[in-house]
């Protein structure tokens, strides 16, 4: 693999679920995506879009049916492949956190994978508390509580726990605020990008939180229907909100805000992503009129 | 006066794994017919613990809860409890029970002893109303997990409840899905369902006519959205934020004197502004 080469690299992927079944369903249709080291990549699409299909074209979980799938210099499509060292590197955090625990006790759930890569004990007990520690799930508080008996955000977090107890380089995350409180949402945000910072990783999310991808995307693939129908950077993307909303999709809060604004005449820039950047429009704004 | 459709009296609930810390401490909560309350709190604040008390799916270990008089721990009782009080949780697939879709939305009005002749019917409009009609012959596991959550909802409408509560129901839909369960949601609550709402969604509890906001298992406000959440400060040290549009708008405040601070909506929020601004709006 070059080193500049991409570490992800799709090219017109398809996938039909219960294929040549009376009830098979096209996923995805001809789907091409780009992830590079240390980018935060955003697929984004309404409900039933191919997302989370998608997602698990990044780690091996599905071998595409048609289309080529490179991942971290290996090619997915090739049966020969071993997907095992591809999904420590590539960890993959489930839409539904019941998906991936199953450990009577939390401390056990996390430690899971690196016991199965054969790490030694000790070596497995300080990447599960550091890995516990660093998602809000104090070692010791929480190594000997029941998983069923955790609440939804907690579970959350221990199935990231689980993933980051394997020292991935690149997370691939299905809507990974949904459900969580707004401490908790705000708490992850702010982890991943220490996450990210720390190293050269990527992330690769699908969200319909379109605050969270203004706040931590680099690029957006706006999937439709199981193709991709836009590419860019959020400014470029949330600077044509007719067209988001258009395909069923939400914008994020500046956005909104934006357009209420421009629907009463009051206008300022299309572009605007933060809170912090509509205060400053609207102070402008209020200074212009003066 | 007459009796209310839920009431609780001192209710406690220890989780028997819980290592003995309550999830519920004393929680005294009236709800009237055809209110819309949202519950709001952290993760871990008692929300569905106390969700699931309102149609006996658990029972208190101190005190008690009635729902249209009846106490929910009257077993003679637990049938019309369920009947009146339908519940949508946070994850639909532990409410699926059959193979086909339309099958999963008839499970429920079956049992009741819904005549046959009538089941059909309600089993389209219930689909029809969340907008899967046309997913009616598909295996549930295929559906997308919004997909899913309506389908839940579905199955719940089917038995026309008095009463909705709905678990973080939207948590998982798409904005255009979202938006059309409010609209659902909104639709139920004016022909006088009783709708209460977990959410996490601060935009979702703005709908409602009254946020209830639990902490450590207890209720520490009760009121009006605006009342609620003009104690930003409060609800952030107890893990609850403020809509970001009422956040936005202390933030213009401050720069902006005579900014009304208390706006909780887009829309109120931009006409805040060109009105203040003397523009066209």
């Amino acid at each position: 693999m070059n080193a500049d080469s991409p570490w992800i690299e799709l090219r017109d992927i398809h996938y039909t679920y219960l294929r040549g079944t009376p009830l098979e369903a096209a996923a995805l249709r001809g789907v091409s995506l780009e992830v590079r080291a240390g980018e935060t990549v955003a697929v984004i699409g309404p409900t039933g879009s191919g997302k989370s299909t998608l997602l698990q074209h990044l780690n091996g979980l599905l071998r595409p049916q048609q289309g080529q799938a490179l991942v971290l210099g290996e090619d997915l499509g090739n049966s020969a492949v071993d997907v095992r060292e591809i999904r420590r590197r590539v960890g993959l955090v489930f839409q539904q956190p019941e998906d991936q625990l199953f450990e009577r006790y939390a401390g056990d759930d996390v430690a899971f994978g690196p016991r199965n890569y054969g790490l030694p004990l000790d070596a497995v007990r300080e990447r599960v508390r550091e890995a516990m520690e660093s998602v809000g799930l104090p070692f010791e508080a929480y190594k000997d509580r029941l998983t069923m008996t955790l609440s939804g955000g907690e579970r959350r977090r221990l199935a990231l726990a689980g993933v980051l107890a394997l020292e991935p380089q690149m997370l691939v995350l299905d809507e990974p605020t949904a459900g969580l409180d707004p401490m908790g949402r705000r708490s992850l945000l702010q982890y991943l990008r220490v996450w990210q910072d720390e190293a050269e990783r990527a992330i690769v999310l699908t969200t319909h939180n379109m605050d969270d991808v203004a706040l931590l995307a680099d690029r957006i693939y706006v999937l439709v229907d199981g193709r991709v129908v836009r590419v860019g950077p959020p400014r470029q993307i949330f600077g044509d909100p007719g067209f988001l909303l258009e395909h069923g999709l939400g914008l994020p809060s500046a956005t909104q805000v934006v357009q209420a604004l421009a629907g009463r005449g009051c206008s300022v820039p299309v572009d605007l992503l933060t809170l912090e950047e509509v205060a400053d429009a609207v102070e402008r704004l209020a200074y212009e009129r003066v | 006066m007459p009796e209310p459709l839920i009431r609780t009296h001192n209710l406690e609930h220890v989780y028997p794994a819980g290592g003995g810390v309550p999830a519920l401490r004393g929680v005294n909560l009236t709800v009237r017919r055809g209110e819309y309350v949202a519950i709001i709190g952290a993760n871990g604040s008692g929300k569905s613990t106390l969700a699931r008390h309102l149609n006996a799916l658990l029972l208190p270990t101190e005190g008690d809860v009635w729902v249209n008089g009846w106490n929910t721990r009257d077993a003679a009782r637990v049938r019309d409890i369920r009947q009146t009080v339908g519940m949508v949780f946070q994850d639909p697939d532990n409410q699926i029970v059959a193979t086909v879709v339309e099958e999963d939305v008839a499970f429920g009005p079956e049992n009741l002893g819904v005549p046959d002749d009538e089941l059909p019917a309600r089993v389209r409009w219930a689909l029809e109303t969340v907008g899967l009609s046309a997913q009616a012959k598909r295996p549930p596991h295929l559906l997308s997990a919004g997909q899913k959550q309506r389908l839940a909802i579905a199955s719940a409408l089917a038995m026309k409840p008095q009463c909705l509560v709905l678990d973080e129901a939207t948590a998982m839909l798409d904005p255009v899905g979202k938006a059309e369960l409010l609209l659902t949601v909104r639709g139920l609550h004016r022909s006088g369902t009783t709708v209460l709402a977990v959410t996490h969604t601060m935009s979702e509890a703005v709908e409602a006519d009254r946020v209830v906001v639990l902490s450590e298992g207890g209720v520490v406000a009760d009121g009006t959205p605006a009342d609620v959440f003009r104690d930003e400060e409060t609800l952030q040290s107890i893990g609850v934020d403020v809509p970001i549009i009422s956040h936005l708008a202390r933030m213009v405040a401050q720069r902006i004197p005579d900014f009304p601070s208390d706006v909780l909506t887009v829309q109120a929020f931009a006409d805040a502004v060109c009105h203040r601004l003397g523009g066209q709006g």
